[in-house]
């Protein structure tokens, strides 16, 4: 079951909505998480123990890290000397704490999602160090959404250390915090703070959050179905024999990629957060039109936003402020001067967050490589950046102007293209092997002579693509003006509004890239 | 309880759009240019009313398996393959039930292999849909809808002269002889109980309308094996049916070498002959009339001489 299935939309979720509606305040949330459990037991089956455990664990870690701090007060409040080595001495036991606590969570990560990975290049190095020895490699069946719950976990964890929040001494309100059923497969990776709390209190239901909440699901159907299973026709095409095709059809194939994984990614969760929607918990955002973003960096603050939050939060500032980064950052700007020395200590926390980024993605040197890129990308952005703005000074460029805006937008788009060929392509190796073929063997030959029709789309399909995503760009155009889009419908009279609505499912009924002659795009971020 | 009225009023739009919609792209006949799916068994929709009187249902096993032509020629037994790739039950029925609305059958073969393909209530809901609301299934027509979608009806006209078979000439040996195939084992093949559900509403469907239903297993050394048979045949007393296996009990018998198209996995048109032959006499046997002289039945022979023709002469 996945949150565009029949199952799920028709029957899971309505079900859930009424027996949500029906039960008294106080049992609410038991349903919430008897319906989350019941959907990740049918999606993981047995596999539910490693969230079972994830839970029971940072319940224990946050009591015991609470625990320290009490016992912390209790023995300041009793001594009156040396009150800082105190504080020191429990600070190092609560770290030690903490040390365990996410030991084990990137434990269990490590071994379902990297050990595989890991051996095999162990193995590679024995091998050439001529040492006559080779790890078994193990796989296991990793549970499905292990890489979104244990980052809810880890920042549980990390924000009750830090104090941000009270542990949690309801264990169900834990529970239902990181196992709640729109996000366990594919995000948003939110913090404690942001739902907990909402998912435990109980909400009515209402009129006006079921009609939210399903237009919202609505417009991520659009995405998927339109756009996205149409688009994998032609992906599943070049990137399984990719070398065989020209270099314009392998850009075609990474354009088309790109374009599927977003919406893919986006209207699943679109469905996600209209699903919480329904139930009165507002779950963060995950995107915020990325393509309308000046430079990569920009654009990694407006795709999978949690993710970047989250290692940002947890990885970026805890290595950038550490005593050692602040000395460091004393001696660059010493040397490289305010702007460059801060810039390039950043680079090192910077390369310590896409290196992780690339790795959680998946355990491959592509994934690697991926994280690498941008990382290359967004340092160079940085370091360029006083340049080309002195540039655009010197030569009076305007760089608001539409001109200005639309080359911003292909350098960005045709980055992003090249990061996702790689991030696609099977191995590091057929990566480069297809980006060797865009550049080499590149022409618009098989657009003319109708060649890339030979696909597995026509014409008419590419028509359908391109007014939907056109579509798609006036909305993320109005959302970028400041107009809420939604709230304006609303204000519309009835049949306006209907009108709207109707137009929308039929759109989908009669465009969607169902039935024979199309594939639907698996979930991809659940396997991440 | 404004917002109930809302919902509904809502909700019954909505099926007023679904239904409107459906009609304009459901096709409005039963050809491939119309955009008819699954043509071939789609064809008995345009014979004549009652007058098929046996028919064939189960997966590519049965359209390659059995050639109604070959039967008229030989018995002037009337028969049609009711057959499509990989079928799953709900769709065996829905395709008798469909084809019983036009014709009375005595005998309705129900071929075995169809009953061990595994599907979800999903798949059955989807497909419910579709049969409620062709627009479901038709939607992609978008693309070559034509004015008379928006105001014809439907009219089924076409017929198939090769009656649902596929006529296969291609010769291809297995490579070596499946160990498993017919070997006998005490173990037996489970049928799940969302299929027996359907198994028993076929039966149902045609003991309603006082059909005679045959187990039927074709030749398939891939396909078939002890423990399907031994399921079929328990199946088969239970239900008080005849079951005719044509996999171990094979009096004629398959040349392998010769026989298979694929390598054992599906006959060819030699294959074809000698199973449609030995269900001929079955049915001949079983007091099926002969039309061959009957005038009603002239297209019959016309198809037979297009059977030949375009099959055996093509190149």
């Amino acid at each position: 079951m996945n949150y565009l299935s029949i199952l799920y939309l028709f029957l899971f979720l309505p079900l859930t909505v009424i027996i949500y509606h029906i039960v008294k305040k106080k049992y609410k949330w038991r349903v919430l998480l008897l319906a989350s459990y019941i959907f990740f037991f049918l999606i993981s089956g047995n596999l539910l123990i490693y969230l079972l455990f994830t839970t029971l664990s940072i319940h224990h870690f946050g009591m015991w890290l609470e625990k320290i701090d009490g016992e912390c007060g209790k023995v300041l409040n009793e001594t009156v000397e040396d009150k800082k080595e105190i504080k020191e001495q429990f600070k190092r036991k609560k770290r030690k704490v903490l040390f365990l606590g996410i030991l084990i969570q990137v434990g269990i990560l490590f071994v379902y999602k990297y050990m595989p990975f890991f051996t095999v290049n162990i193995n590679s190095i024995f091998n050439l160090l001529n040492i006559p020895y080779q790890f078994k490699i193990i796989k296991l069946l990793a549970p499905i959404g292990v890489s979104f719950y244990t980052l809810e976990a880890l920042s549980y964890m990390i924000d009750v250390y830090n104090k941000k929040i009270n542990a949690d001494d309801n264990l169900g309100r834990l529970a239902l915090y990181l196992a709640f059923f729109p996000q366990i497969m594919e995000g948003p990776i939110a913090r404690y703070s942001e739902t907990a709390e909402s998912l435990y209190e109980g909400h009515k239901i209402t009129f006006k959050n079921i009609c939210f909440g399903s237009q919202r699901i609505l417009w991520g159907i659009l995405k998927k179905f339109i756009i996205a299973d149409r688009l994998n026709v032609v992906v599943k095409a070049i990137f399984a024999t990719g070398s065989n095709y020209d270099g314009g059809l392998v850009l075609l194939g990474a354009i088309s990629y790109t374009l599927m994984l977003y919406m893919e990614f986006s209207g699943t969760i679109d469905v996600v957060i209209g699903s919480a929607e329904i139930f009165d918990v507002h779950l963060p955002e995950n995107f915020r039109q990325p393509f309308f973003a000046k430079n990569i960096s920009e654009f990694w603050m407006r795709w999978h936003i949690t993710l970047g939050a989250w290692f940002k939060d947890y990885i970026f500032y805890p290595v950038s402020l550490s005593k050692k980064m602040k000395k460091f950052t004393i001696k660059a700007r010493k040397i490289l001067g305010n702007y460059f020395g801060p810039i390039m200590v950043g680079s090192v926390a910077l390369f310590a967050v896409w290196s992780l980024n690339g790795l959680w993605h998946g355990a491959g040197w592509n994934y690697i490589f991926f994280g690498m890129y941008h990382f290359v990308l967004i340092v160079l952005g940085s370091f360029l950046e006083p340049g080309v703005r002195k540039l655009c000074h010197k030569l009076h460029i305007n760089r608001d102007n539409l001109l200005y805006r639309f080359m911003q937008f292909s350098k960005l788009f045709i980055l992003v293209v090249i990061g996702e060929l790689f991030f696609r392509a099977n191995t590091l190796k057929e990566g480069f092997r297809l980006f060797g073929n865009i550049i080499n063997n590149f022409t618009l030959n098989s657009f003319f002579n109708n060649e890339f029709l030979k696909l597995g789309l026509d014409r008419a399909d590419y028509v359908i693509i391109i007014i939907t995503l056109i579509i798609i760009f006036v909305i993320g155009l109005l959302k970028e003006k400041g107009v809420n889009i939604r709230e304006s419908i609303a204000s519309k009279n009835i049949v306006i509004r209907w009108v709207i609505y109707f137009s929308l499912i039929m759109f989908i009924i009669i465009f969607g890239a169902y039935g024979p002659g199309y594939a639907p795009v698996d979930p991809i971020y659940a396997n991440f | 309880m404004k917002n109930v009225i809302k919902a509904i009023v809502f909700f019954m739009i909505f099926l007023v759009l679904l239904g409107v919609s459906s009609y304009v792209f459901v096709p409005k006949n039963n050809t491939t240019k119309f955009g008819i799916r699954q043509k071939e068994a789609n064809g008995i929709l345009g014979e004549e009313n009652n007058t098929i009187d046996a028919l064939f249902v189960g997966d590519s096993l049965v359209y390659t398996a059995i050639s109604p032509m070959v039967i008229w020629e030989k018995y002037g037994i009337s028969s049609y393959d009711l057959s499509t790739s990989a079928q799953f039950l709900y769709e065996s029925y829905s395709f008798l039930d469909k084809a019983l609305k036009t014709q009375k059958p005595k005998i309705v073969f129900l071929e075995v292999n169809t009953f061990f393909r595994k599907y979800k209530l999903t798949n059955v809901i989807g497909a419910e849909g579709k049969k409620i609301f062709p627009v479901f299934e038709y939607h992609n027509r978008w693309k070559k809808l034509s004015i008379n979608d928006f105001f014809s009806n439907v009219n089924y006209t076409w017929t198939d002269y090769n009656k649902g078979y596929r006529f296969m000439d291609k010769i291809s040996a297995p490579d070596d002889v499946n160990k498993d195939y017919m070997r006998e084992t005490k173990e037996i093949k489970e049928i799940p109980k969302l299929n027996y559900r359907y198994i028993k509403m076929l039966i149902e469907l045609c003991q309603s309308k006082n059909i005679e239903v045959v187990l039927l297993s074709t030749p398939s050394m891939k396909n078939y094996n002890y423990k399907k048979y031994k399921a079929a045949k328990e199946l088969a007393k239970e239900f008080n049916l005849d079951y005719l296996d044509l996999n171990l009990d094979f009096k004629i018998g398959i040349d392998w070498s010769i026989d298979s198209m694929d390598g054992g996995d599906h006959l060819n048109w030699q294959g074809a002959l000698k199973v449609s032959n030995y269900l001929g006499l079955f049915m001949k046997e079983r007091g099926l009339a002969n039309h061959k002289n009957n005038p009603k039945y002239a297209s019959w022979n016309t198809d037979l001489k297009n059977y030949k023709n375009k099959n055996f002469n093509k190149k």
